[in-house]
């Protein structure tokens, strides 16, 4: 056995990350089997999640997953477009990154057929913000002190008669990578980031209730687990034995967790392109003097108290360095003030640089009515927890449809009176907010990172914080009821 | 022993112990690779009419790859099916039933005609027309669906040409004669069949029938102006078939007399319209204007320019030579990438035109080329450049790396911009293009083509300087060569 094998295998007993000065140490290796031709770029992605999952009060799985992987990128003739060599390894001894080195430069070697000009019509190199997304409280978390939490959580579900399932979830990655262009211009960068999530679902083992709470931050100590699952717990025992009412439309107080899925659908949406071509709902009309279609960019979509927007430097929807990444206002006071736009659209159509990357984190900026009060000054209506499975069916007006889930109750004079089976709801965003009653105080939503994939290949749309306030909208439409819990 | 050599005999070793059968076996029925039928697979006829398409498609993906650079063949469009696709439904036909197939009537004529069953074929489609006749269905339904079955089925034409002459023995019974523009329309469409296979008596024959059906039909038009208009334009190209020859003699002639000969054949055609022929043949061009020049120097055996300098500005066309002027907008442009030109669908490229405008400065060296264009603002990836940058930057693109044998002419086109916060650029109209008139109009449009005569008369506008279009142009350069020559 090798020495660097060693280090692997010691690794995964003391290691979650490994650090940045042997991450360039590989760097430097592979380096040292790569001839001076054309570009390269060399990637090194640590990379650690530990996740404890339970169901029906009973923990399944407790995993402790770590994994780096050097991706070895190269094209020999890099300013005519020749096609590169790709190749990829989890190991870190000198023979694997050698092995790995030459497997790339074969590659490049083999699909070596220049196809264009040789011109320097590269990109420029793109600034890239990033925040601060990097919590030793996240990154410190043990096993024993998740399943403690799960413990607690279960044993309580289990005194109540209720069936708990859910998970916490911790990650951690580090990003060191390399890079030489055609003209030896040299980049280097680091970058690392951690995120926790954690997700409760309580529910009447006869069916007949459920109750639901998640949090997400790339911060643990931001995250409340017992809190949660009090919530959880509460709404479960709440909604039991709900009672139908008849579908139409209704004032409803749209919980963060449930506005944030309108909201996502919208976010969805805002890119420049798509609504240039004619079929979006932000298309004005086409105008024949220009041969274009016009936009609503500048005109007021929704209500003047909605402001979405994205600042990765922002304390609460940081994210990792991505090119191009900078704060953008998507709607300004309920007016449109800008779509995301790629690369290639911002320098063929506005003749710039500078562009809007899409992400998925933004913030809605809230207003100062506490739930109560949206609840004591709603004669009649409904309080939803959140929504499950929405789906755009028109994209002209993007009406989405989907299923109320995990609580929804009749408020009545001003009081919560009884839990309401679920509803259908076939209602577009847009119209949503421009029905807007009240907006109260934002608060940082459930976003988790759904697959590891993710974080290794996308930085900063990998992990995608959220902030939404609750509000309050009228004239709701339900259109059905449904018998899921 | 060097490492491509290895891989060859590796290769080699791993065909001859038989490795290849894992590879076919452990290949999904609609997966890639599909150059290789493996029957033992295919279940029932549908799977084999499905795996029959994947090689067509797959034959088609190969004879396309670069197919824009090729030495030009006509009928390249039109070559016949695979034998491999051809042996999968011989060999299927054996094995399995293909009467369930008889609710996709054209599939079915196709796997018969590829099976190389064409008397088969024949019955489905005398089936399905009784069928069809059966339920009520008369006159135009019935030739709308003969032409529709007989257009889906051309391209197995090479597969068997007694089936198309056996269909339009049969069309004649199926569409009534007094349907002017289905009978012109049948005629016309074996007439363009028979030129794929380069059968041109048959193509002749059908010709001559297209145009006795519609002379005797002439005054039974369709009532609706477009359908009318319809037949007209098919008989056009008709006439234009038959009448070839004599059109480009005329053209050796003189301009003038193709001009009026062109004219002529419109009469026919429009007879009381007072419709002016559409072109601007035989009028005087004004002189090209450009803002940037640039000039091939040198030419390769290939037609292709070996070296290029910067001009000034010269009188062009230039009197006494024949010219091709095309314009390329779009060719390079609203792409990131400069080497984006290959053939696109509906888009050639600038590869085609710079592999048509070589093979054809290689045949016609007399001939001057001029290529027009415009700055845009953007090339590739890179940051905006000036106007000047981004013309010494297409100028290398179209003549050094693309080897176009032609003068440069570079405009600067001008824009404007949306009012914020739409911002965008909006391009007007090139003045280089706007200028370049004959009869007061602009003799170019966007992407398209003109030739001028020696005399700086129009020959030809519209078209591309593309292999589709490069026949027509090859014919009038060598009519112009012998008008110049006489």
């Amino acid at each position: 056995m090798s020495e660097d094998f060693k280090f692997t295998e010691s690794l995964v007993e003391s290691h979650r990350l490994i650090e940045e000065d042997r991450a360039n140490e590989a760097i430097d290796n592979v380096l040292s089997h790569t001839s001076d031709r054309g570009d390269v770029s060399i990637t090194v992605i640590s990379h650690w999640t530990g996740s404890i999952r339970w169901g029906r009060n009973v923990a399944s799985l407790s995993s402790d997953s770590r994994d780096v992987i050097v991706q070895i990128g190269r094209r020999l003739h890099p300013r005519t477009g020749g096609r590169g060599g790709l190749a990829t390894t989890n190991q870190l001894d000198p023979a694997s990154l050698k092995g790995a080195a030459e497997l790339a430069e074969h590659y490049a070697h083999e699909t070596n057929r220049p196809n264009g000009l040789d011109l320097d019509l590269q990109r420029p190199n793109h600034k890239s913000i990033e925040g601060d997304v990097w919590s030793d409280a996240t990154f410190n978390r043990t096993v024993t002190e998740n399943a403690g939490l799960i413990r607690d959580i279960t044993t309580g579900s289990k005194s109540e008669g209720l069936l708990s399932a859910g998970y916490v979830e911790v990650i951690g990655t580090n990003i060191t990578s390399y890079s030489r262009d055609g003209w030896q211009k040299v980049n280097r960068y680091y970058g690392e980031m951690t995120q926790a999530q954690a997700s409760v679902t309580v529910r009447h083992p006869k069916g007949t209730g459920s109750g639901w709470a998640g949090q997400s931050s790339f911060d643990f100590a931001r995250l409340d687990v017992p809190a949660m699952a009090k919530r959880a717990f509460d709404k479960c025992v709440q909604s039991i034995d709900a009672v139908r009412v008849e579908p139409g439309r209704y004032t409803v107080i749209l919980e963060p967790q449930a506005a944030h899925s309108f909201f996502h659908v919208l976010l969805r949406t805002l890119n420049r392109f798509p609504q240039e071509a004619g079929g979006g709902h932000y298309t004005l009309g086409y105008d024949a003097l220009i041969d274009r279609h016009r936009t609503k960019l500048g005109m007021r979509i929704v209500d003047e108290r909605i402001t979405m927007f994205h600042d990765p430097e922002h304390p609460l929807t940081g994210t990792m360095a991505e090119p191009g990444l900078e704060a953008v206002t998507y709607i300004n006071k309920g007016v449109l003030s800008a779509l995301a736009t790629s690369y290639s659209y911002a320098l063929n159509e506005l003749l710039e640089t500078s562009y809007i990357p899409s992400r998925g984190s933004y913030y809605v900026a809230g207003g100062d009515t506490s739930m109560e009060e949206m609840i004591e000054s709603t004669s009649r209506g409904f309080l939803l927890t959140r929504v499950s499975a929405p789906s755009v069916v028109d994209h002209q007006s993007l009406l989405t449809t989907g299923v109320t889930r995990d609580g929804l109750w009749l408020i009545e004079n001003g009081r919560i009176t009884k839990a309401v089976r679920n509803f259908r709801f076939t209602e577009s965003p847009l119209f949503m907010l421009n029905n807007l009653e009240q907006i109260g105080e934002t608060v940082p939503v459930f976003s988790p990172v759904t697959h590891r994939r993710a974080i290794l290949h996308s930085r900063g749309s990998g992990i995608t914080p959220v902030v939404v306030p609750p509000i309050k909208v009228r004239d709701f439409s339900f259109t059905s009821t449904v018998d899921a819990i | 022993m060097p490492r491509r050599l290895i891989y060859i005999l590796t290769g080699f070793l791993i065909l001859l112990s038989g490795g290849l059968t894992t590879v076919v076996e452990g290949q999904t029925l609609f997966a890639r690779p599909d150059t290789t039928p493996d029957f033992s697979r295919y279940t029932n006829a549908d799977e084999c009419v499905v795996a029959a398409s994947r090689l067509i498609q797959a034959d088609i993906r190969e004879r396309e790859l670069w197919a824009d650079t090729a030495i030009h063949d006509p009928t390249r469009r039109t070559q016949p099916p695979p034998d491999t696709a051809r042996n999968v439904l011989r060999v299927c036909m054996e094995k399995f039933s293909f009467a369930d197939m008889a609710d996709a009537p054209n599939e079915l004529i196709m796997a018969y005609l590829l099976a190389g069953q064409g008397e088969k074929a024949l019955e489905v489609v005398h089936m399905e027309f009784a069928r069809l006749i059966d339920s009520g269905a008369t006159g135009e339904v019935l030739s709308d669906r003969f032409l529709s079955t007989l257009q889906s089925v051309r391209g197995m034409v090479h597969v068997d040409m007694d089936f198309i002459n056996d269909m339009y023995v049969l069309g004649t019974s199926y569409i009534p004669a007094d349907s002017l523009l289905q009978t012109v329309g049948l005629h016309a469409l074996v007439m363009t069949i028979a030129k794929d296979v380069g059968d041109s008596a048959f193509a002749w024959q059908a010709a001559l029938n297209a145009k006795d059906a519609y002379e005797r039909g002439e005054d039974n038009l369709p009532t609706s102006q477009e359908l009318a208009n319809m037949v007209k334009v098919i008989y056009v190209s008709v006439l234009d078939h038959l009448g070839r020859n004599s059109m480009m003699d005329s053209l050796a002639v003189s301009t003038e007399s193709y001009r009026n000969a062109k004219n002529n054949i419109w009469r026919i055609v429009m007879k009381d319209s007072t419709v002016e022929l559409p072109d601007q043949v035989g009028h005087a061009v004004t002189s090209l204007e450009g803002d940037f020049w640039y000039e091939a120097t040198g030419f390769n055996k290939d037609g292709g320019a070996t070296n290029y300098s910067s001009i000034s500005p010269r009188v062009v066309p230039t009197p006494g030579r024949n010219t091709v002027v095309t314009s390329l907008q779009g060719c390079h442009t609203y792409t990131t990438r400069v080497d984006a030109g290959r053939h696109n669908g509906s888009n050639p490229g600038c590869f085609s035109r710079a592999a048509t405008m070589k093979r054809l400065k290689r045949d016609f060296p007399e001939v001057d080329f001029i290529v027009i264009t415009g700055t845009y603002g953007v090339v590739g990836q890179a940051p905006p450049l000036s106007e000047p940058e981004e013309a010494d930057t297409l100028a290398k693109y179209y003549l050094s790396f693309l080897e176009m044998p032609v003068t440069l002419v570079v405009g600067k086109t001008p824009s404007i911009r949306l009012e914020e916060p739409d911002r965008r650029r909006v391009d007007l109209p090139l003045p280089a293009l706007e200028s370049f008139q004959a009869d007061g109009k602009p003799v170019l449009g966007i992407g398209t083509t003109a030739i001028i005569d020696s005399e700086g008369k129009v020959v030809m506008n519209g078209g591309q300087i593309t292999p589709r279009y490069e026949d027509d142009i090859r014919r009038l350069l060598t009519a112009l060569r012998r008008q110049n020559s006489e």
